[in-house]
């Protein structure tokens, strides 16, 4: 063929596949919506679409199917545009569906991959496809084994699993040996079995497909286990591989960090299952459940690290730091204040105090029109529009605005990373900071071990990302909590009166006894004079007992700062709700 | 001749009476007793043939509930009317609800010989090939390959040594990707 | 905030120490003023049936004088093998005989360590340690904690030899491991099997010390008894000059040259002992003199030496790949495991010697600045590519040529990796091949024009 002729080819296949689209979507439903797929004439005009090794794959995030004709010449495959469009659809409508159930999909089938969780995506695209393609086949009435069989001409494979998978469908449509797979001289008697379990399997979860996913991989994880065997599956199937990153650029997800204890108790081997007879299905446990255990408060969570490890998974362009945010504020929620129904107003009572620049973002009632037209006679909104201010009336805010809060957390060497391990001291911050964010307050978070590093926000902030941003890090150094860290907001009187919370340890009054090197201020100075300056309550949390250092403790609490026992770390989140409540719920007054 | 589909549709309109199985009663004949004899019937074709002429059934309370249920349901496809007066058929049909069910009950629920599709076909091919009858369409060749690839038993014995094995290695690579967690989780910051 | 602060997947020291009641020196050598920022925390976790057992096998070792005669295979082998076909899955379907066992490579180790978990190892004893990858790529080693605390007798059994004896006080420093590397997990434990000795693991680096001076001060303080390191270690060690004075420094992870050797002899005043140790089996043999022969000091080892190429045993005198059966590691029974180092065997008064054993000689490498790089740098750097192999020459003029065996890519990127370790400026020519272009059997080779 020829340059021209070659296109000419092409443009045919085009348009037989843009024909059938619609026959394709009718497949599964007439009512399907999903926009046309990404045609790409070249393979490499389909690698900028991301899609590489495949001639088709889907995007969850954008319901996208991308389609690449060069490569769906070269396989031979141009004329079943109505099989791979239907499948593709397949993978929108029915399995994944959407990002989250592709979520889900993805952490069951980690669960039972033990030690090669990397190759779950690769389970998942196995797992998807044989669900969607035998409804395609027998439900639909659809050639897949056609497809397959026309890709398979050229040669068959030794991979164990391509001859598993195939040998699985030959199964489902009741196809005869080898009429997909492996010739009869290569059949090993335990693929045999296991594909056979596997199409009762694919029957029996079609419509809750979630639940069979986890039975699926342990079905699949010994043909997995080598890397050499997974290298060459990988090698076969890389041309039927369309949804393995199908969540890519999907954005947060939630729900993920709580344990999927439905998904635990799905993860059972099929042949376990079936060698005991389907009564006997106390099977589950094999995969050590309490092991892999949750972590948190009642254990219900996941670890820091297997989450961002799933979600990288889900998503592999997922920030790192985003995703720490988010667990943490997810395991907060439900220990948050609830949201204030009252709004306080300060301005109802306040006093004008002169006149600003209106910007196009303010409100519109905003605008004061009368020293609008008195700066000049042309308006132009957003240039010389004016708007009044008014300074707020001190006794008004004092009753009504909550107090912002500082929340110095000891991150010396002794404090397990956050990102690898539940840390509870951060989630009792969590818990505060957001609580006083969603009352209203602004919150400073500072991490400090020191001698050696801190880290804190600018200031008082009012986004949770920042303050989740700082509270989530880690810094591994020193052995206490810094006091002269308070010299910074609190160096000085308060413009806005705060509260204090110190989380941190026994080591603190070592470092109380100590001496600023620069300023030759005792620590003690600064924690009194911080309170002061401050203006609001002082909390020290104490992982200690009362019966220690009880001097150095009477002489804080003269100073005014409270001083809050904790024994395990569990009993912070106690101490973070109690505060949230007694500060920042509905009806508290400060 | 009779094909495979035939049976398998009527088989999967097995009525729910024949998976009852009321306790036995004293002195009572039992059900599975009642629906054996009433099938045997009609596969000897002469109703008022004497019980002693049909497979004895004395022995029939020893077996377990599930493989009475399989039984019952046996009863069920040797009613269609291609196994009808067919006497040369009762020794083998008797040999496939005593022998080969015996065996399978202990790993087929009763009702997955009519709800699951490959089960169904290994009951149907199971109790062909017991009357030496090949499916229409098939060759005795692909017959005996079809009902290989279904074999429960030959399954079972494959998983029985495979399963042990997978557990264990499982179990060892769970516990190194746990001592790999541990032992990054022993690196600590610097003091 | 006393134990709930350490990550609780990590043990904590008791879990670390069970035997141990009085951790006092460890918190000692952790918290010392002048002690490194140590990274890692380490423990032998012996329960007292473990404690028997290495005390047990302390003994057999220490007490065996004659191995095996040369045309004859020890007492123990057959039933070995017998045991390993029975329990360990890998051997399941050998032949019973010895004589027709075929060899096997740390590629079969480490595409499926799992196989070679004998059925009798009890798994909530399995520990694991990955090889960085000195002399191939990494891998997973199995043991527990008997074979892993052995290597303490197997040090024993050595100084033994050469009239020292370890002092196994509770509040002494027996063994410190020097490493000189700019990364690499450090730690401050103790040996239950040494009646709570500590053992040290630390790193000349200064960037691991609160300030330089403390590696001296540290050192010096607890003078250890015994100093085990490589040869490039030692020779940094040599540069601060710390006035130690151990009983002996014992060598190992490359061949010690004999200008070396006379070097750290002649500074510390004590023995330099040479050792041929391997991850998968720990110490195998020492030096003998400073001729090229290593004396065997593992009873429980049998030694073959195999054809480089063909599963064919040469006869004793003949140079060829070294070849081990035996061991005490349930987690990894080995039978005719290919070491990769080659050697000749010959018997003395039925102890097997190894001959003329070239074992990973040290590789100097060298920035445009003389700045010396250290071959597992190397090694440590590639972990991260998908290489089945590679091999890295350095010539006179400094120009590297780095050839490795991937089915990816991966050329820019290693290129970058090798300027970032050498520094820019230094000339880099890389040759990427599929891996099914992979003949050898060694898979990591350092040379260079240098010596050191």
């Amino acid at each position: 063929m020829d340059a021209l002729e070659k296109k000419q080819h092409l443009k045919t296949v085009l348009q037989h596949w843009k024909d059938s689209w619609q026959e394709a979507k009718r497949v599964w439903s007439p009512f399907v919506k999903l926009r046309e797929p990404v045609w790409c004439a070249t393979t490499r005009t389909a690698h900028r679409e991301g899609l590489t090794g495949s001639f088709a794959m889907i995007r969850l995030s954008d319901h996208r199917i991308v389609i690449d004709l060069e490569k769906v010449l070269e396989e031979g495959v141009a004329d079943y545009p109505v099989e791979i469009l239907a499948h593709e659809i397949g993978h929108h409508i029915y399995t994944p569906a959407n990002l989250h159930e592709n979520a889900v999909l993805l952490s069951r089938i980690r669960w039972c991959l033990a030690d090669i969780e990397d190759r779950a995506p690769f389970v998942a695209n196995l797992y998807a496809d044989l669900l969607i393609n035998d409804t395609l086949q027998r439900k639909k009435g659809l050639q897949m084994a056609a497809v397959y069989q026309q890709i398979n001409q050229q040669g068959e494979s030794n991979s164990k699993v391509w001859q598993f998978y195939m040998r699985t469908f030959e199964y489902l449509w009741k196809l005869e040996r080898g009429a997909l797979g492996a010739k009869l001289s290569k059949q090993h008697p335990m693929i045999d079995a296991d594909a056979s379990l596997a199409a009762s399997l694919i029957r029996s979860y079609a419509k809750n497909w979630l639940e069979g996913a986890g039975r699926f991989a342990a079905l699949l994880y010994p043909y997995l286990m080598e890397d050499k065997e997974y290298e060459e599956a990988r090698k076969v199937f890389v041309l039927y591989l369309d949804a393995e990153y199908a969540g890519l650029g999907g954005g947060m997800i939630t729900g993920l960090v709580e344990i999927d204890e439905e998904g635990l108790a799905s993860i059972i081997d099929p042949r376990v299952e079936a060698a005991k007879g389907k009564e006997g299905s106390e099977a589950a446990g094999v995969f050590g459940k309490v092991e892999a255990g949750g972590e948190g408060p009642r254990q219900r969570y996941l670890n820091p690290g297997r989450y961002i490890d799933l979600f990288k998974q889900i998503n592999p362009n997922a920030n790192e730091q985003e995703l720490i945010n988010n667990y943490y504020r997810e395991i907060a929620l439900p220990h948050l204040v609830s949201f204030p129904l009252e709004t306080v107003n300060p301005v109802s009572l306040s006093l004008p105090e002169g006149t600003e620049s209106w910007d196009i973002s303010d409100p519109m009632e905003e605008i004061d029109w009368i020293e609008t037209a008195v700066h000049s006679p042309q308006i132009f909104p957003g240039y010389n529009t004016m708007k009044r201010i008014y300074g707020s009336d001190t006794d008004d805010s004092e009753t009504k605005r909550p107090l912002d809060v500082y929340i110095g957390i000891d991150c010396s060497g002794s404090m397990g990373n956050p990102r690898q391990r539940f840390s509870w001291p951060v989630l009792a911050a969590t818990v505060i900071g957001l609580s006083a964010l969603r009352a209203g307050a602004k919150v400073m978070g500072c991490l400090s071990g020191e001698p050696g590093s801190f880290m804190e926000t600018d200031g008082f902030r009012e986004s949770d990302v920042e303050v989740l941003t700082v509270l989530t890090s880690y810094l591994g150094t020193g052995y206490a909590y810094g006091v002269p860290r308070l010299e910074t907001p609190f160096g000085q009187p308060a413009q806005n009166r705060s509260h204090v919370v110190i989380v941190t340890d026994d080591d603190i009054f070592r470092m109380l006894g100590a001496v600023s090197e620069t300023t030759g201020i005792s620590n003690w100075v600064t924690m009194e004079k911080a309170l002061m300056n401050a203006g609001g309550v002082g909390t020290l949390v104490l992982h200690s007992a009362p019966e220690w250092h009880r001097e150095e403790v009477v002489r804080l609490q003269k100073m005014g700062w409270h001083v809050y026992y904790v024994t395990n770390e569990e009993q912070l989140l106690s101490f973070a709700a109690e505060f949230s409540q007694n500060h920042y719920s509905v009806r508290s007054h400060d | 001749m009779i094909d495979i589909y035939t049976l398998f549709s009527h088989l999967k309109s097995c009525p729910e009476y024949f998976f009852q199985c009321p306790p036995l009663n004293r002195g009572q004949v039992s059900h599975t007793e009642v629906l054996l004899m009433d099938m045997y019937r009609k596969v000897h074709g002469d109703f008022s043939v004497a019980d002693a002429a049909l497979p004895t059934l004395v022995n029939l309370w020893q077996n377990g509930e599930n493989q009475l249920v399989s039984m019952q349901v046996g009863c069920w496809l040797f009613h269609h009317p291609f196994f009808a007066g067919k006497p040369e058929w009762i020794i083998p049909i008797d040999d496939f609800l005593n022998d080969d069910l015996e065996a399978l009950s202990a790993y087929v629920q009763a009702r997955e010989w009519v709800e699951d599709e490959d089960r169904a076909e290994e009951f149907i091919r199971l109790a062909l090939n017991r009357c030496e009858v090949t499916p229409a369409g098939e060759t005795a060749l692909e017959a005996a390959d079809r009902l290989e690839a279904l074999d429960t038993l030959k399954r079972q014995a494959v998983l029985r040594g495979s399963q042990a094995s997978y557990d264990r290695i499982r179990e060892i690579r769970r516990k190194m990707a746990e001592q790999k967690a541990r032992e990054a989780a022993n690196v600590y910051g610097r003091e | 905030m006393a134990e709930n602060k350490k990550p609780a997947i990590g043990l904590n020291d008791e879990e670390r120490f069970p035997l141990l009641s009085d951790l006092s020196f460890l918190q000692q050598l952790r918290q010392d003023a002048h002690a490194p920022r140590y990274n890692f925390r380490s423990g032998d976790r012996l329960e007292s049936t473990h404690l028997e057992k290495v005390k047990q096998y302390a003994h057999t070792i220490s007490h065996a004088n004659t191995f095996w005669e040369a045309g004859e295979q020890p007492a123990w082998l057959e039933e070995y093998i017998n045991w390993c076909i029975a329990t360990v899955p890998f051997y399941e379907n050998r032949p019973g005989s010895f004589a027709e066992q075929p060899t096997i490579s740390r590629s079969d180790l480490r595409a499926a360590p799992w196989d070679f978990v004998s059925r009798d190892a009890v798994l909530d004893e399995l520990l694991v340690y990955q090889t960085s990858g000195t002399t191939g790529p990494a891998m997973d080693v199995l043991f527990d904690p008997v074979s892993q605390a052995c290597w303490i007798p197997q040090l024993q059994s050595v100084l033994q030899q050469h009239g020292i004896s370890l002092d196994a006080a509770p509040d002494k420093v027996a063994i410190a491991l020097i490493c000189s590397q700019p990364e690499t997990l450090t730690y401050a434990s103790l040996s239950t099997y040494l009646n709570g000795a500590g053992v040290l693991k630390i790193n000349l680096n200064p960037a691991d010390w609160k300030s330089p001076e403390d590696r001296l001060l540290y050192l010096q303080k607890y003078n250890p008894q015994v100093l085990t390191g490589d040869p490039f270690a030692f020779l940094d060690l040599l540069k601060i000059q710390p006035a130690i004075c151990p009983k002996v420094l014992v060598s190992s992870a490359m061949k010690l040259t004999a200008g070396v050797r006379q070097k750290l002899e002649d500074y510390f005043a004590c023995p330099v002992l040479d050792i041929y140790s391997l991850t998968e089996c720990r110490m195998v043999a020492c030096a003998d003199g400073d001729g090229d022969r290593y004396k065997v000091i593992r009873p429980e080892l049998y030694l073959e030496v195999f054809h480089k190429d063909e599963d064919i045993p040469l006869p004793y005198g003949e140079r060829g790949e070294l070849v081990i059966t035996g061991g005490n590691n349930p987690f990894l029974p080995l039978i005719r495991y290919r070491t990769g180092d080659f050697c000749s065997l010959e018997m003395e008064n039925g102890i097997p010697h190894l001959v003329g054993l070239e074992a990973r000689l040290p590789v100097p490498f060298y920035t445009l600045d003389g700045e010396q790089v250290k071959n597992i740098e190397v090694s440590r750097a590639m972990m991260q590519f998908p290489l089945a192999g590679f091999k890295l020459h350095q010539a006179n003029d400094y120009r590297l040529t780095f050839t490795g065996w991937s089915d990816e890519a991966i050329a820019q990127k290693v290129q970058e990796e090798l300027l970032r370790i050498f520094k820019s400026g230094i000339a880099v020519d890389i040759a990427i091949h599929p891996v099914t272009a992979l003949k050898e059997t060694k898979v990591v080779n350092y040379s260079s024009a240098f010596t050191l």
